[in-house]
């Protein structure tokens, strides 16, 4: 008995050393990955995280620990939430105009019209160009003897030329208005990529019926995209509401405050002010209530489904 | 068999890669920085003595003296035998690469330093820059008021404990109003203003005839400097010392009148469209095309102009206008221009202080003026007026009302809301009651969090 039952045992052992060994390999295909997550992003995050309970400068590494005074400023500083509130219009236009247009040219150019891989690429264009790049550009478009006013006066609307980045009454939305024009294209290919999933015969068997172009849109493309709306609407907020690039080209959060947002505020308080720890802990408020925004967004699409 | 071998191989290549990765990762970046400086600095254990082997990297960020600091530095060669490797960063993100290679003790041999007194004060006390005691014998060739900018003693506002002084001049600047002199004399205006009344005057000639008076750098940190010589005016500079310091009320100490002048100009219509978000690079390009018949700008502009037009000569300088009511003299923000500091962790500590010593002798100062259009800051070179155009010879002048001490919050964010203030103001979105008031809270607020 224990003669026969020995080279099973070993089989057993032989089989799961190999099994051992499988999980192993496997690690090792993960390992390089995971380790420059952990060193370029975990590891920074701990470290924001030391940081914000510190009077660190940027420089000194002879710093104190001073709780939670840093959280405690940013939590009662209004300018911070002033900059929030700016964060969340940028995000709320993002959603309903940017997403709009993104998804009526996503649901043009996936119907056999003339040109519209040309159209594709065309409106992909944007997003792959340098935030700054694009900012110094609406900034030149926007100059008061700019493109914008040129062509208002050329094409007899001269009355509508204003000083669109120097007041407060219009700052705020130039601004987001070029951010948009170069977010669209990233909303785009995903809404084209989640148009291209569903399946061809549903419009068929739509169209056999009498369904309209339009009865189409609402009643088959928009409910088969709703994954993708979640993820767009994702990626929008987080997009819209971390906006740097546009605001520091464009105005640097002026005339006054009207255009500045959180990532200019972390910004200029770890730069200008060479106040770190206080820039980490607007870092972290700010990160936290971005992954409790989405939470919230992926919680409601499920909801849904 | 062959299936384990494989694998083994694999893991063993793997490992060898994570190996590679995580060293180039967690090494001091002074080890894995590729710049030529540390390769210098590992092959030259021995001394600078052998200069052959010698290689300085010198940073700045001066874009449109780029060509000419190359020049110096082979003219420097030369000279020495030591070369230097000029490495250009323009752009406001100079100062955060400088503190991020600080952090990391991989910075240049010799570099521009970008910032405040406080800003270096903190590279200072993290023991990043040297102390240039060594070079004591050039202290002389620099007006001492320029000198002392950098220099921290047992009263310096910056907490810094290591005194000395740690950095040199490479050239001077001030700010004052530069005039287009054709437009001027097309409104009839012969002579620059004196007092701040006929500076309104000539906003008003200036306005009636369809020219634009002024534009600056409003949007940006221009701002404040345009505010400080009436900080001056008004208060004095003892009392701006104690105010800023908090050891006076802000309130009360009359500086509601020094941005009552920013509301005076934009009452008389002033201002260029856009002023509030406008960056004095634009300003200077409305200057340039002759939209605009006054700027607030610095010396440096002088060679800004040259370079965005040659033939573009018609302009003057003139000091900041007194008002009326002002019980002091107007005196004008100005000092080191371009400081030269020396990586306190540097193994050519020699060769960096004979280039540094290069770059501020007379030859190559007045070389440097006459190139750059900028104010040299050696005195023998400043007083030759060689290679000076005469709106450069004025701004020197301006050297002699420069502002000694205009003091410092206890927190940049005061100079911030001051900023944004400013801006509202000249778009009347704001009044100088508000501004002050929002200004009083912030530096309440950093007063408490000092203490």
């Amino acid at each position: 008995m224990g003669a026969s039952s020995f080279p099973s045992t070993k089989g057993k052992f032989k089989s799961k050393r190999k099994q051992v060994r499988k999980r192993y390999l496997n690690l090792t295909y993960v390992l390089p990955a995971l380790l420059l997550f952990i060193l370029f992003s975990l590891l920074p995050i701990i470290r924001t995280v030391q940081y914000s309970f510190t009077n660190f400068n940027g420089v000194n590494k002879n710093y104190d620990y001073v709780g939670f005074k840093n959280y405690l400023t940013a939590i009662t500083d209004t300018r911070w939430w002033e900059a929030v509130g700016n964060g969340i219009i940028f995000a709320l236009l993002s959603l309903v105009f940017m997403n709009t247009i993104a998804l009526l040219l996503s649901v043009a150019t996936n119907s056999n019209i003339r040109g519209s891989k040309f159209y594709r690429v065309v409106f992909y264009i944007p997003p792959i160009l340098s935030g700054i790049v694009v900012g110094y550009i609406w900034k030149w478009i926007y100059e008061p003897k700019g493109l914008l006013n040129g062509l208002l006066k050329d094409i007899g609307l001269g009355e509508y030329t204003h000083v669109w980045l120097g007041s407060i009454d219009t700052a705020l939305y130039a601004v987001a208005v070029s951010s948009m024009w170069q977010g669209v294209g990233g909303s785009f290919i995903l809404f084209l990529a989640g148009l291209q999933g569903i399946p061809k015969d549903l419009y068929e068997a739509a169209s056999i019926d009498g369904a309209s172009r339009f009865q189409q849109l609402r009643y088959i493309t928009i409910p088969s995209l709703r994954k993708v709306y979640t993820l767009v609407n994702i990626l929008t907020i987080l997009g819209a509401l971390g906006i740097f690039n546009h605001v520091y080209a464009m105005t640097m959060g002026g005339p006054g405050y009207t255009t500045e947002v959180p990532a200019l505020r972390i910004y200029r308080e770890a730069f200008t002010n060479s106040n770190f720890g206080m820039a980490s802990a607007f870092s972290i408020v700010f990160g936290v209530m971005l992954f409790i925004l989405s939470l919230i967004q992926l919680k409601l699409s499920q909801k849904k489904d | 068999m062959i299936q384990d071998h494989r694998v083994k191989w694999r893991m063993f290549i793997l490992s060898i890669i994570m190996l590679i990765a995580l060293t180039g990762c967690s090494s001091n970046s002074k080890d894995t920085t590729s710049n030529d400086k540390n390769m210098t600095q590992t092959n030259d254990q021995t001394d600078v003595t052998n200069k052959k082997d010698v290689k300085l990297v010198f940073w700045h960020y001066l874009n449109d003296r780029d060509d000419l600091l190359k020049e110096m530095a082979s003219d420097f060669e030369q000279k020495t035998g030591i070369k230097v490797d000029v490495q250009l960063f323009g752009g406001d993100g100079f100062k955060q690469k400088i503190m991020a290679s600080a952090q990391n003790n991989a910075l240049p041999d010799v570099m521009t330093f970008a910032g405040g007194a406080g800003d270096l004060g903190q590279l200072v006390e993290a023991g990043n820059v040297m102390e240039l005691s060594d070079m004591k014998d050039m202290f002389d060739k620099f007006p001492s008021t320029i000198l002392k900018t950098f220099t921290f003693d047992n009263n310096n506002i910056f907490g810094v404990k290591k005194f000395g002084t740690y950095a040199i001049p490479m050239d001077t600047n001030n700010m004052q109003f530069v005039y287009n002199t054709k437009l001027f004399e097309k409104v009839g205006i012969t002579s620059a203003p004196t007092t701040w009344d006929e500076l309104l005057t000539d906003v008003d000639r200036l306005k009636a005839a369809g020219i634009v008076p002024f534009a600056t750098g409003i949007g940006s940190w221009v701002a404040g400097s345009m505010a400080a010589p009436y900080e001056v005016a008004y208060l004095g500079e003892e009392k701006l010392v104690n105010v800023k310091k908090g050891d006076e009320s802000l309130v009360d100490s009359g500086y509601l009148k020094v941005l009552q002048r920013f509301e005076d100009l934009y009452k008389h219509g002033a201002y260029a469209e856009g002023i509030a978000t406008m960056d004095l690079p634009a300003a200077e390009q409305m200057f340039v095309n002759e939209e605009v018949a006054m700027i607030f700008d610095g010396s440096w502009a002088i060679g800004v102009f040259n370079q965005m037009n040659p033939n573009f000569t018609h302009y003057d300088v003139f000091q900041p206008p007194k008002p009326a009511d002002a019980a002091y003299d107007v005196k004008i923000p100005g000092g080191i221009g371009v400081p030269l500091v020396i990586d306190n962790h540097t193994k050519n500590k020699e060769a960096a202080m004979q280039f540094v010593r290069f770059l501020v002798e007379k030859e190559q100062q007045q070389k440097y003026a006459s190139k750059s259009f900028n104010l040299p800051a050696n005195i023998e070179a400043a007083t030759s007026e060689s290679g000076m155009t005469p709106a450069l010879h004025n701004f020197s002048l301006g050297m002699n009302h420069i502002i000694e001490n205009g003091g410092s919050y206890p927190d940049p964010s005061v100079e911030t809301v001051l900023q944004k203030g400013i801006q509202l103001i000249a778009i009347g979105q704001s009044t100088p009651d508000k501004v002050l008031k929002e200004m009083d809270v912030e530096l309440q607020k950093a007063l408490k969090e000092k203490k």
